[in-house]
């Protein structure tokens, strides 16, 4: 998978937003919101992510269809899943936690700690 | 480059001293000393780290490397310009890929981000930017991709929220907190944290320096949200953080590292939960700021001293023949 530019990232997003099959003139729809799209780039666009193999299209009656082969959420895992792993709060990443990894908190260790807050409470 | 590189070294060496007394002595100041505290004291110490020079006393107790460096180095390709070119390689390496990272990130927060404009949600955003005093133009996004809420932006902030269920209490706490952070410019220390960890980077002491300084930095705008409140918010705001760590869970596949350990996340509770006062101990940053400055004095002064002294014995003449005219130039 290679990562989409812009233009070709917003189409993928408004067909993620409608359940498949999708036409050109809804995704056109959908993009009018923010700028005017001449349909003709619309339909350029949409062939190139044919080819990129993140749709499939199928001709019926005088329209294309055209069917997500990428989800929203693999798209998003690819783009963004290694921040997952390496950001943490205020935005820069540390090293130091891919170096140093803290033993990871198990639902027991979380159930201790609000026990513990418990019995502040009563105390 | 190999006395920049040397400069670098020395200042790694003692700061890493000073680093690791402060580590060691922590948990007994923290008893004493605000959470604020800590951390300044803590910015000290990285400042310490990033600028090199020190006032330097005419005699020291050791003789500075940089003068044996001097001596010694006298032909063209030394393994000490070896090393010089691996340091600044590694700071540049680490340096770039943390920007890097950082341009990424903020570029998927572009194109992910949704814009929060829920009545609710500006309704809280608007409760606490009134109560921490904040008026520059926040907004609030919700992200995918991250697991605990965080902040992003020097001028114009944004509030990243993961995507959880939170109630209203719990948005208040949080957005105050990171509304906090922005308030401390806590961004700004990050980058300074991250400048040190870079010019130090093959010195395990300073990673582990900035663990310990994004621990107290957190500690610290707990304890700032958390000012004036009675014991009851407190426990809800401890709840708060370990609930939306347990919602990060059903997304570990994902986030193997969440920003907090067992250990970082009790020391967080414990010190929201500690409603004995503290004080706030200029002594201790002051004392911090004297010993980095102090670092200097332990290493003799090393300008210009001759090349190529003949031996161990002769570098100890130089450097008293140096003063001697040092003085008389002054006289």
């Amino acid at each position: 998978m290679k990562r989409l530019p812009e233009a070709e990232f917003q189409v993928m997003k408004a067909i993620w937003t409608y359940e498949p099959p999708v036409t050109s003139s809804m995704v056109l729809g959908h993009l009018s919101g923010e700028k005017t799209w001449p349909i003709q780039s619309v339909v350029t666009l949409l062939s190139r992510l044919v080819e990129k193999g993140f749709l499939r299209s199928e001709k019926k009656a005088k329209e294309r269809l055209y069917y997500p082969l990428v989800s929203k959420d693999d798209y998003l895992q690819f783009e963004t899943g290694h921040f997952v792993k390496q950001y943490h709060e205020n935005s820069f990443i540390s090293l130091l936690s891919t170096l140093h990894q803290d033993k990871e908190l198990t639902d027991e260790d979380l159930d201790e700690l609000q026990e513990w807050i418990g019995k502040r409470r009563n105390s | 480059m190999v006395s920049i590189f040397m400069l670098f070294l020395e200042c790694s060496v003692t700061m890493a001293l000073i680093a690791a007394l402060y580590q060691v002595l922590t948990p007994l100041l923290s008893k004493r000393y605000t959470a604020r505290t800590m951390y300044y004291g803590w910015l000290v110490v990285m400042i310490g780290f990033i600028v090199p020079f020190r006032p330097r006393l005419d005699f020291g107790l050791i003789p500075s490397p940089t003068a044996i460096q001097q001596t010694s180095s006298s032909s063209g390709f030394s393994p000490l310009l070896i090393a010089a070119v691996i340091w600044i390689s590694g700071v540049v390496a680490v340096f770039a890929y943390q920007l890097f990272m950082h341009y990424r990130f903020v570029k998927a927060v572009n194109r992910w981000g949704e814009k929060l404009e829920t009545p609710k949600i500006l309704a809280i955003l608007e409760n606490e930017q009134r109560e921490t005093g904040v008026v520059s133009e926040v907004s609030v996004y919700q992200c995918q991709f991250i697991t605990s809420p965080l902040l992003l932006g020097l001028r114009k902030p944004k509030i990243l929220l993961p995507v959880m269920e939170l109630s209203q209490d719990e948005l208040s706490m949080i957005i105050r907190h990171e509304l906090i952070h922005f308030r401390r410019k806590d961004i700004l220390a990050k980058f300074i944290i991250l400048l040190a960890t870079a010019l130090h980077w093959y010195n395990p002491i300073i990673w582990l320096s900035s663990k310990a300084i994004s621990l107290q930095c957190e500690i610290s705008c707990d304890n700032e949200t958390m000012l004036n409140t009675d014991v009851e918010q407190r426990q809800q705001y401890s709840e708060t953080l370990i609930g939306v760590i347990r919602q990060a869970k059903p997304q570990t596949a994902l986030a193997t590292n969440f920003y907090c350990s067992k250990q970082s996340l009790k020391s967080r509770i414990l010190s929201v939960m500690d409603t004995h006062v503290k004080n706030f101990g200029t002594a201790l940053v002051v004392v911090l700021t004297i010993l980095t400055l102090g670092t200097g004095m332990a290493f003799a002064r090393d300008t210009a001293i001759a090349p190529g002294g003949d031996s161990g014995g002769g570098q100890q003449d130089t450097v008293i023949d140096e003063q001697h005219e040092q003085i008389i130039n002054y006289e």
